[in-house]
């Protein structure tokens, strides 16, 4: 288990990378990031829109080592500004992490340094997650205890703790720090059974609709204890629950929705920052009524 | 990658496998459907590739958490699907299209509205184009990606 105290104190310059779905679908997701990050005393430089290629290496059209070296190039870039990358898709934090160990095997070492890209050592990938948690006192200094009378369902994402067991602050199988960061900013966070299945996801596109299955039984399960936000701390995640709540709604399935929203715009919001600017009417369950006044 | 090294590779990793079960107790598209990481597992040993359900794990690594023997059973899979890939046009068209936008522009989908479009004005970025592609071209050379 890697420790809170790795993670940088502000002050310190961070590298963000924000990823395709934090752009082009939740681009509420990278503006939020950028501006919690700066409230919060970090000097932010954006990084560029290169995808780090995980659809294609998971769906078996890219080898590993192509899909690698695109990730050294997005590091070597990053590496010139700050060792701290900072990405808010789980996606994204696993296939950079894949990267920094590959560069162990000695053929991969080569094949960086003929494509002439180069990254430090002591390079280190962080979620925004594990960022804002470390200041999670900060953001109820200047923010209050915001999410008094919430009741908060958190879901973490397996890129985030099974794909890195040994990288995860918290525990791989029962991580609670989502929950704590909820608690420690006056909300109630929420036990439902589903807790620790995949949101369904990164399912093969074609294949069938095994998101709408898996993420429906989540949706179903928090529902269930009258929860009023689901936290996430990747888009791909808020994708799945978004999307089908939406889907639900219309088939009548359910009667009332969530609001879907990431961790970098749960801390803007209880930092005073406006729904609007943080882009949650960019969600499709746009669903504001609980989260109006949160502080 | 060659067939071989493929096959060679998937068997390094699976012969570790000794049928306990708990992969296919711990996947959550096993607790819907009829996907099942342990069959999977025994056919590779007993030499067969074609395996149609291997496209629906969701390579979310629950099972190589949980595996007693510390299968790479994701990795596994991504290899199966790079040896397979070929003979599924329906899912390389869907993905020849992300492939083409990543060249375009550097990211696999567009804007999924002009609502996001303008929004994303606030995030300047300048991704200079011509050099990303030119790089992106010599990785696709040096590790043998021809395209799709």
């Amino acid at each position: 288990m890697a420790g809170i105290n790795d993670i940088p104190d502000s002050g310190e310059s961070l590298y963000y990378y924000p990823g395709c779905l934090s752009l082009n679908i939740y681009p509420g997701i990278a503006y939020s990031t950028l501006k919690v990050l700066e409230i919060l005393g970090y000097k932010v430089f954006l990084g560029d829109e290169i995808c780090c290629s995980l659809p294609f290496r998971n769906v078996g059209l890219m080898s590993s080592e192509t899909v690698y070296s695109i990730n050294a190039l997005i590091m070597s870039k990053a590496c010139l500004k700050s060792r701290f990358i900072v990405t808010s898709c789980n996606g994204c934090y696993s296939n950079l992490n894949n990267t920094l160990k590959k560069m162990s095997d000695e053929d991969f070492r080569k094949l960086t340094s003929e494509l002439k890209l180069t990254i430090p050592q002591d390079v280190k990938i962080l979620h925004v997650a594990e960022v804002v948690y470390k200041q999670v006192e900060e953001i109820a200094r200047i923010g209050g205890r915001g999410l008094k009378g919430l009741r908060v369902a958190s879901h973490y994402g397996c890129d985030y703790t099974y794909a890195h067991p040994d990288l995860v602050i918290d525990s791989v199988e029962y991580p609670r720090f989502l929950d704590d960061f909820t608690r420690r900013l006056g909300g109630e966070p929420i036990e439902y059974d589903e807790k620790q299945t995949c949101c369904g996801q990164p399912a093969v596109k074609g294949v069938g609709d095994v998101t709408m299955e898996l993420a429906k039984k989540k949706i179903l399960s928090m529902n269930s204890l009258n929860t009023d936000i689901i936290l996430v701390m990747c888009p791909a995640c808020l994708l799945a629950f978004d999307r089908v709540q939406y889907s639900l709604i219309n088939l009548g399935e359910i009667d009332r929705v969530m609001p879907v929203i990431h961790i970098s715009q749960l801390a803007g919001l209880v930092l005073g920052l406006n729904p609007k600017d943080l882009g949650l009417d960019l969600h499709l369950t746009r669903e504001f009524s609980r989260l109006q006044g949160l502080r | 990658m060659s067939e071989n090294k493929g096959k060679a590779l998937i068997q390094h990793y699976i012969l570790k496998c000794f049928q306990c079960g708990v992969c296919t107790g711990s996947c959550p598209v096993s607790s819907i459907t009829s996907f099942n990481p342990r069959r999977i597992a025994y056919k590779i040993v007993k030499g067969i590739w074609e395996i149609d359900e291997v496209w629906y794990c969701l390579t979310c690594h629950i099972c190589e958490a949980r595996c007693p023997n510390c299968i790479k059973f994701a990795e596994v899979v991504m290899r199966l699907r790079e040896e397979n890939i070929k003979r599924r046009e329906d899912i390389l068209d869907i993905y020849r299209e992300m492939l083409k936008q990543f060249l375009d522009s550097g990211l696999i989908i567009k804007p999924i509205n002009s609502d996001v479009e303008k929004y994303r004005e606030r995030l300047r970025q300048n991704l200079n184009r011509e050099e990303f592609r030119e790089v992106l071209m010599e990785i696709f050379r040096k590790t043998g990606f021809k395209g799709v």
